[in-house]
């Protein structure tokens, strides 16, 4: 631990920002936050490279577009507002009404920016969901809105506030290690809204009710995407760590088992059901379990951790044949992954408290913070999705669903040498 | 685009093409005007303007190695891209009778017709647009594989056909209504290339193609539509008349 303290003390000389009044406890915490911090941002391109690859060459651009946008736009719109109506002086427990544009010290500082990262995760789950036929400016607006009032609100509900001035759910004792339901949940179901609002690609589901399978152009790149999500998980929930990490440990191991448990899952219910072990599903299936720990990776221990992650998996595989019986078509399973597997870890987190294993009422208390989740992300981005495509026109035209949305909305394509002469027009043509 | 007033590439533009590539591949005049007679004889008929069939029989005919003739057939493309004017004149003496003196001068599309002078009937019967044969070429198989699926289940094409025309009533203008009604028409008549809308603008053309990707993706699936594209724009793309207008226009 000795030597852990003096990489803190040197990474921290280097560190603009950390004031050098802090205790050493609190250097190192901020240290680790802003590492942590880093790894969220990793997340982003495990995003944009696992729903690039589930995607079909001729939007590959556009899915990658979304991603790097999204991190930029969101990051902007979360530091202006976002976190002030997360994190600021909470009012009656539902909305912070302080600290906007953020401008303190060091330390808090740091944690600001690793907010930010998380709000961008929220945002960019719904990207890979309505990929290949959403316009580009409006998807951008979503995802502004997500960051300044969907994720925000909830988040202060669950997070908000002091311990004597909390956020209501986090007052009831609701618990979210580090955002199954506030950042997955939220980005899932409000994925699950936006997809509702766009419908399915062209030609997804037959007139007889058959679904059509659409794969991806990259999967290799798809599961390198997940790899790096695997890596950058670790950062995400380890940054809830308390300050003297104590609790670390047992944070980063489940992290890294619920993931490990979420492959086995999805394996053996593609077993089960017959089918072959698809890639695509077992790496689905690792993202899955990481979901399915993240509210409960502080709280429960590494055996159950396993159990929640296991379940994750099966919820990966089940989940979208659901969907697709409701003619929704979700690109990259994003709901199943994020939305299903959030609101089943948070319930977990009930089932399998430490110390206190069953509890009825910590079971209702976390399957209504769950419920609230689930209704107000699909709800008010049900709404949000509507009114944008009232008014700004949410789905791109069936000729540029045709072309691809790379060519249609950035002018650029991903694979130019395999692909111009094949389904684009010449770059240098009409538009 | 090279094409007379009513649409259609001139037989004398063509034996001007056949003349240029052919004078610059072969200096004995003897022989130059044996494969003259040759494409006057065999391919001039042709209601396509297939100069790799014609450059294949000179090949075999003057004993061509693979680089000659891929270096003649090269030229016969050229002479496609130039304007009727840069093109050397026929002799009178190798023409046929009946077209010794009027070889008609070259018009390009949309402009009036000035000339006097008595306009002897072409010997072959009025052929398309480059467009349209570069359409129909591309149209056929995605048709064909729509109409493959349509047989299998009575009803649905009919079906189809009147969900896109549900969408394109839908804040859609009165030339986009008039297209569907036109596409609507020819699914009619099973997509019988003869029974082709009189469409020629490139544009109207791409609209069809379009129309024709919509049915494929909604009765055979996405992916099959996304192939069937490239792969009809890629078999367009080997027509000579894709040197004039690519079948890429229509994607």
């Amino acid at each position: 631990m000795a030597r852990w303290y003096r990489w803190g003390f040197a990474i921290a000389a280097l560190t603009p920002g950390v004031a050098w009044a802090q205790t050493t406890e609190q250097v190192v915490h901020s240290v680790w936050i802003a590492t942590c911090a880093g790894f969220v941002l990793m997340m982003q391109p495990g995003f944009a490279l696992l729903e690039s690859g589930f995607c079909r060459a001729k939007n590959s651009v556009n899915v990658i577009m979304k991603n790097f946008t999204d991190c930029a736009i969101a990051s902007l719109a979360y530091w202006a507002v976002g976190f002030g109506l997360m994190f600021g002086l909470n009012w009656n427990g539902v909305v912070g009404i302080s600290d906007f544009f953020p401008a303190g010290d060091g330390a808090s500082l740091v944690n600001v920016l690793y907010q930010t990262f998380f709000a961008a995760t929220a945002a960019t789950i719904i990207s890979g969901a309505v990929a290949e036929r959403i316009r580009f400016m409006p998807y951008l607006v979503g995802s502004v809105v997500v960051v300044c009032l969907i994720y925000p609100l909830y988040g202060a509900w669950v997070w908000g506030g002091t311990a004597e001035n909390a956020g209501w759910l986090r007052g009831l004792g609701f618990l979210d290690t580090a955002g199954g339901a506030a950042v997955h949940m939220i980005g899932g179901f409000t994925a699950l809204g936006a997809i509702v609002v766009l419908g399915p690609r062209l030609g997804r589901f037959s007139r007889t009710g058959e679904v059509r399978d659409i794969p991806g152009h990259n999967l290799p790149l798809a599961a390198l995407g997940a790899f790096l999500l695997w890596v950058g998980w670790l950062g995400f929930n380890g940054g809830a760590a308390d300050p003297d990490f104590n609790d670390l440990g047992v944070i980063v191991l489940n992290t890294h088992l619920g993931a490990a448990a979420g492959v086995l899952g999805a394996m053996l219910t593609l077993a089960f059901h017959r089918r072959p072990l698809l890639m695509s599903a077992v790496i689905n299936g690792a993202l899955g379990g990481l979901v399915s720990v993240t509210a409960g990776a502080k709280y429960i221990d590494p055996g159950f951790a396993v159990v929640a992650g296991l379940v994750g998996g099966m919820i990966v595989v089940v989940g979208p044949a659901l969907l697709q019986r409701l003619k929704i078509d979700d690109v990259v399973d994003a709901v199943s992954v994020h939305g299903f597997c959030g609101l089943w870890g948070t319930i977990a987190v009930g089932l399998f408290m430490r110390d206190d294993l069953f509890d009825p009422g910590r079971i209702a208390v976390q399957a209504l913070g769950a419920g609230v989740a689930a209704a107000w992300a699909f709800g008010i981005g049900w709404l949000v999705y509507k009114a944008l495509d009232a008014t700004m026109g949410l789905r791109a035209s069936t000729e540029h669903e045709q072309r691809g949305l790379d060519y249609t909305e950035h002018y650029e394509i991903g694979y130019g040498e395999f692909m111009a002469a094949r389904t684009h027009r010449d770059l240098g043509g009409e538009g | 685009m090279v094409a007379n007033d009513n649409g259609s590439m001139g037989l004398n533009y063509r034996r001007r093409v056949i003349y240029q590539a052919l004078q610059n591949t072969f200096s004995d005049p003897q022989q130059l005007r044996v494969y003259f007679e040759l494409w006057q004889r065999e391919h001039s008929q042709e209601t396509h303007f297939v100069v790799t069939r014609f450059a294949a029989a000179v090949a075999k005919v003057a004993g061509l190695d693979a680089e000659q003739k891929s270096l003649f057939q090269r030229r016969l493309f050229q002479g496609l891209t130039q304007p009727y004017e840069s093109l050397p004149r026929v002799p009178d003496a190798w023409m046929p009778a009946a077209n010794q003196t009027d070889e008609q001068p070259f018009v390009p599309a949309g402009r009036e017709v000035q000339a006097a002078a008595p306009v002897a009937p072409e010997p072959v019967a009025r052929i398309d647009s480059v467009e349209r044969i570069v359409f129909k070429a591309f149209a056929q198989p995605i048709a064909a594989a729509i109409l493959a699926k349509a047989d299998r289940h009575p009803g649905v094409l009919q079906e189809a056909v009147d969900d896109l025309g549900t969408s394109a009533s839908t804040g859609a203008d009165s030339r986009t209504q008039a297209l569907h009604r036109a596409f609507k028409q020819w699914s009619g008549e099973r997509f019988a290339s003869d029974a082709l809308p009189p469409l020629h603008a490139p544009e109207d053309l791409q609209h069809l193609a379009h129309q024709l990707y919509l049915l494929a993706a909604d009765l055979i699936g996405p992916m099959q539509a996304d192939r069937l594209l490239a792969q009809a724009a890629a078999d367009a793309e080997r027509l000579p008349e894709a040197a004039l207008f690519s079948p890429q226009m229509l994607l």
